[in-house]
């Protein structure tokens, strides 16, 4: 008696056919048979997959979403003898209201008959409308446009988050807007001046989109930007010794940790670095020492020849130049009875040490090599010392700092970033009772094409510190938040650890189900949607939307807007070919610069005296 | 333990081994003696030496403990 009366309700749908665990069936009403129904004079689509329908359930309303309708298939076990229509949907219930709060989870089954109402603009605002404290505006629903899409700042960066998408879907674009939202949100009351964001930008495509609330390092700087350097001996020594030397094992490796732990230990005996006890140093404190340094000892030690009946009076012939890498001369070693004498006890070490030397000499490594200021002098002496690298890093004027990457050759990326994370992580991890740490200031990561060097089949020192942050970054205040047009190339312990996802346009099917298994609600279905997704459009699940919701990510205005835009080849190639020079074209391959130029001409600048 | 042949007048063939250190030294004469503790390092210089004779003679004979195999 109750379905009848409450037909004429326009929202009214339908009534509970049958309930198995969180999935409704709904027999449809006639009332609903044209697909369109008009609440408050507003339109409203019946049965779009992915819509909410509400379960009233007297106090309080249970929330479901559609996850398939049909009309011609019955469920096999009802018996539809008296169905008026034929038409059924199903539906997953994920939360429920008590008055005006909405909470995710149900406490109780909706029973059988009970009718299913449309959620009009009204009920949906309950859902995602809560204008409580911590929340960004990112867009709005995808359904309905009034109704701004929001997430929950600390789950989005305390529990991790993905952005994934096909290229051309508007991944950077949904980033360079997330960050905008957080930092200079003009829609919202709550403002956070004090966010303290470092974003990985692989390609350069953030500089510009976000110059007004971010400052940039970069390894091959512009104006306005700071140089990108990163302290090697800041880096564990296993990672270093990896890189410098090409791999070291056995006696070869404690060779070279020996001398590290001799040059760091002298380092502190001339410096006395605060908060170091003697004692405590260990071959991974990050005191700086100098590279040359080690390979002038090391390769003295290698070529060293003897003479004396001891065969202990070095027979050098020339001192040799730390500084430019140039070994000492010994006599070399004779086999008559006056010798001179090899050094018997050198170990071999001489093909890592020329890999060394070729890396200290290739001026691509430079940024990490020779970090300007922070690199060591013979004696271990610094110019600056690792606080001003952090406070440029982590303690800069404007919310976000973009490391600009572009300009680094692909073999070092991962190291790279590996280092950058590396030093940024332990450093929050050890001063997380500071003010300056991760606690008091969490930190969001953004990490740009992630599968480059977060790829799953490899245990990396990138991937292994992402691992560390995903794992236990939630309790120092590290979030991290992974872009990828890639998610099945990406590292599984990564993905699944983030909490939040944005899943933009994905057509690739390997890379759906990746989405899919990471999925932390039973709403797969939802998810159906993902290849035909327009750009710009992106479901936003887990931890920080308090429901699955399709929304569209507001765009930047023109001048913020990342510049990762398709090139425009119907305008490109409607134009006449220009005078073209090719010259200028190698010149930039070889020196592995976009902006490097033949003749570098010189403008004598005069000052112009204003004659009005 | 394998070894290469060499060209000397008195060693017939040399190998190494980089785990244990030993250098395996066959004479001309059929005898074949294994020296321990030798460091990589003297093997590679062994190896590049035009006389492997008197470099053996100078550096490994009385220097690194031996045994006859």
């Amino acid at each position: 008696m109750k379905v009848i009366m409450l037909s004429h309700d326009p929202t009214y749908l339908g009534s509970v056919a049958s309930v198995s665990g969180s999935s409704v069936s709904v027999h449809l009403a006639k009332s609903i048979a044209s697909g369109l129904s008009i609440i408050e004079g507003r339109t409203y689509k019946i049965g779009q997959v992915g819509s909410f329908v509400r379960i009233p359930q007297g106090y309080q309303d249970l929330f479901g979403v559609v996850s398939e309708i049909g009309a011609s298939t019955i469920p096999d076990q009802l018996d539809y003898s008296d169905a008026e229509t034929g038409k059924w949907m199903k539906i997953h219930l994920i939360g429920e209201a008590i008055g005006e709060v909405f909470e995710r989870g149900i406490t109780q089954f909706p029973n059988i008959g009970d009718s299913v109402h449309i959620t009009t603009e009204a009920s949906l605002a309950r859902i995602y409308g809560l204008n409580d404290f911590g929340s960004i505006v990112i867009g709005s629903l995808s359904s309905v446009e009034s109704i701004p899409a929001k997430v929950s700042l600390n789950e989005l960066v305390t529990r991790h988050s993905a952005v994934l998408g096909s290229t051309g879907s508007g991944k950077s674009t949904t980033t360079a807007s997330l960050l905008r939202s957080i930092c200079n949100n003009l829609e919202s009351e709550s403002n956070y001046p004090g966010a303290r964001i470092l974003l990985l930008d692989i390609h350069g495509e953030y500089s510009e989109a976000l110059s007004d609330i971010a400052s940039v390092f970069s390894v091959d700087p512009r104006s306005g930007e700071k140089k990108l350097s990163i302290p090697y001996w800041a880096l564990s020594s296993s990672d270093l010794l990896k890189f410098i030397t090409g791999g070291v094992d056995g006696p070869r490796e404690t060779a070279f940790t020996d001398k590290i732990f001799d040059l760091k230990m002298k380092a502190h005996e001339e410096i006395q670095f605060s908060g170091v006890e003697q004692s405590s140093i260990t071959i991974d404190t990050p005191l700086p020492f100098s590279l040359k340094q080690l390979w002038y000892d090391l390769i003295d030690f290698e070529i060293t020849t003897f003479v004396g009946a001891n065969r202990d009076e070095p027979a050098k012939q020339q001192d040799g130049d730390v500084d430019n890498l140039v070994p000492p001369k010994y006599t070399p070693h004779a086999m008559g009875a006056q010798g001179p004498f090899l050094n018997t006890q050198a170990i071999g070490i001489r093909r890592q040490l020329n890999h060394l030397r070729s890396k200290l000499l290739d001026r691509r490594y430079d940024f990490l090599l020779h970090p300007g200021p922070w690199e060591p002098n013979a004696k271990g002496e610094t110019e600056k010392d690792l606080d001003s690298l952090l406070e440029g890093w982590l303690g800069g004027e404007k919310p976000i700092t973009i490391l600009d990457l572009s300009g680094v050759p692909s073999l070092v990326l991962e190291l790279l970033v590996g280092s950058i994370l590396k030093i940024v992580y332990e450093s929050l991890f050890w001063s997380r009772e500071k003010s300056e740490g991760g606690i008091d200031r969490p930190l969001l990561v953004v990490m740009e094409e992630a599968h480059r060097y977060l790829s799953s089949d490899q245990n990396s020192l990138a991937s292994e510190t992402v691992q560390k942050i995903a794992k236990e970054g939630r309790k120092y205040g590290v979030g991290a938040m992974i872009i990828s047009q890639r998610p099945s190339e990406v590292n599984e312990t990564i993905l699944s650890q983030c909490g939040t996802f944005f899943a933009l346009r994905l057509s690739n099917p390997s890379d759906r189900a990746r989405v899919k298994g990471v999925l932390p609600d039973g709403l797969v279905s939802l998810l159906d949607v993902l290849p035909v997704l327009r750009t710009g459009e992106a479901i936003v699940m887990g931890e920080a939307a308090k429901l699955p919701m399709r929304c569209c990510v507001r765009l930047p205005s023109e001048e913020h807007r990342p510049r990762s835009s398709d090139p425009k080849v119907a305008a490109q190639w409607s134009h006449a070919k220009k005078e073209e020079g090719y010259d200028r074209v190698v010149a930039s391959w070889r020196a592995q610069n976009p902006r490097a130029v033949i003749r570098r001409l010189e403008i004598q600048r005069e000052k112009v005296e204003d004659e009005t | 333990m394998d070894r290469n042949n060499v060209a000397s007048s008195n060693i017939a063939s040399i190998g190494y081994d980089e785990h244990t250190q030993t250098l395996e030294v066959e004479f001309t004469n059929g005898s074949i003696y294994q020296y321990f503790n030798v460091p990589l390092a003297l093997y590679e210089q062994l190896m590049n030496e035009g006389s492997k004779g008197r470099f053996l003679n100078t550096y490994i004979k009385n220097a690194f403990p031996y045994s006859r195999v």
